[in-house]
């Protein structure tokens, strides 16, 4: 009896928490393009190569600054969690369904679609628990620096 | 449904829909008023002294002088805008693969000459799989400034425009896209010039 409570333990609390971090680490992937994922322009025809449609290519650290006033926000757990104006539009915030409404149609909480220069991603339920997986579970950028 | 080119109907509208809702509005001359759109009347461009992927030196006038020419601004250290900019005019180049015999080609223009010497974009050409009507180049440093003005909307190389513009056999400047075009609309209006 003990050792069956050991077990329950062992498996009732580990494996949640090992299912999350693959998550967050295939999170890891799909937002460095270890993992690809389609994208396309809105309004073009055709995907573009996934090489091009890495999130890390606009929501990555620069080494350089490169980044511009038009370049898209490092994304991290406040970001997404705080209710904020995004685009002048009313506070909002996402949660996992909104973050993939965003993902699929570039629509943020708001019904407010964000800038063109993002593709809209074809990703599937699981890549995109991933995903939010991973960017919720980054701390803020701000506070690194 | 689509024609002996390849392009549907719709492309042919819509072509035609951007050409004639969005027309330049009073360009004066020497001066690009409009965002995007025909530019009536076509507008001569300043010459520039050019240094090309090859590592030949050139000007933009003799360059471009009878071809009709799609330009577009990149830096090739650019992660964020550029490569999609670049996949754009991959897929140009896939769509029109008698280029040559057309008298048309695609311009690379970088506008961060200090980094983008000969090595780097021959590079970017080989990253996009370019084929020989496909140039990039970037000006000599004084005419950086040139460079921005016309083709650009801001000094900040990592602010620039993504329009494609448009330059016919003259050398002249005809047409400006949205940011960020179709490919089958920069094929199109390139065998229309």
């Amino acid at each position: 009896m003990k050792r069956l409570l050991w077990l329950a333990i062992i498996f009732g609390v580990t494996l949640p928490a090992g299912q999350l971090a693959d998550g967050a680490r295939r999170g890891d992937a799909l937002f460095t393009g270890k993992e690809t994922m389609q994208g396309t322009i809105r309004g073009h025809d055709n995907p573009l190569s996934a090489e091009v449609v890495r999130c890390v290519n606009c929501h990555g650290p620069s080494k350089r600054a490169l980044v511009s006033r038009l370049a898209a926000p490092r994304i991290d757990r406040p970001l997404l969690l705080e209710p904020r104006q995004r685009r002048g539009g009313p506070p909002s915030r996402y949660d996992q369904a909104s973050f993939c409404k965003l993902l699929r149609t570039g629509a943020d909480p708001a019904y407010i679609l964000i800038a063109r220069e993002m593709p809209i991603y074809q990703v599937d339920d699981g890549q995109c628990a991933s995903l939010w997986s991973y960017v919720i579970g980054k701390e803020s950028a701000d506070a690194k620096r | 449904m689509q024609n002996a080119e390849g392009f549907s109907r719709r492309s042919l509208l819509r072509a035609a829909l951007v050409a004639n809702l969005h027309p330049l509005l009073g360009a004066a001359p020497g001066i690009i008023k409009a965002d995007h759109g025909q530019i009536k009347p076509p507008m001569p461009l300043p010459d520039m002294e050019l240094v090309r992927h090859n590592g030949a030196r050139t000007r933009l006038l003799p360059l471009v002088d009878g071809h009709v020419t799609a330009v577009q601004l990149i830096f090739t250290r650019c992660t964020t805008t550029c490569p999609i900019e670049g996949s754009i005019f991959q897929r140009v180049q896939k769509l029109l693969p008698d280029m040559a015999q057309r008298g048309i080609q695609l311009l690379s223009l970088s506008n961060d000459p200090e980094e983008d010497g000969p090595k780097a974009l021959s590079a970017w050409l080989r990253r996009f799989h370019a084929g020989p009507n496909w140039i990039a180049a970037a000006p000599l440093g004084a005419d950086l400034a040139k460079l921005n003005e016309i083709f650009g909307k801001s000094s900040d190389s990592a602010d620039h425009s993504t329009q494609v513009q448009i330059l016919d056999r003259h050398g002249r400047l005809v047409w400006r896209t949205f940011e960020l075009p179709r490919a089958e609309e920069i094929a199109l209006i390139l065998q229309k010039v």
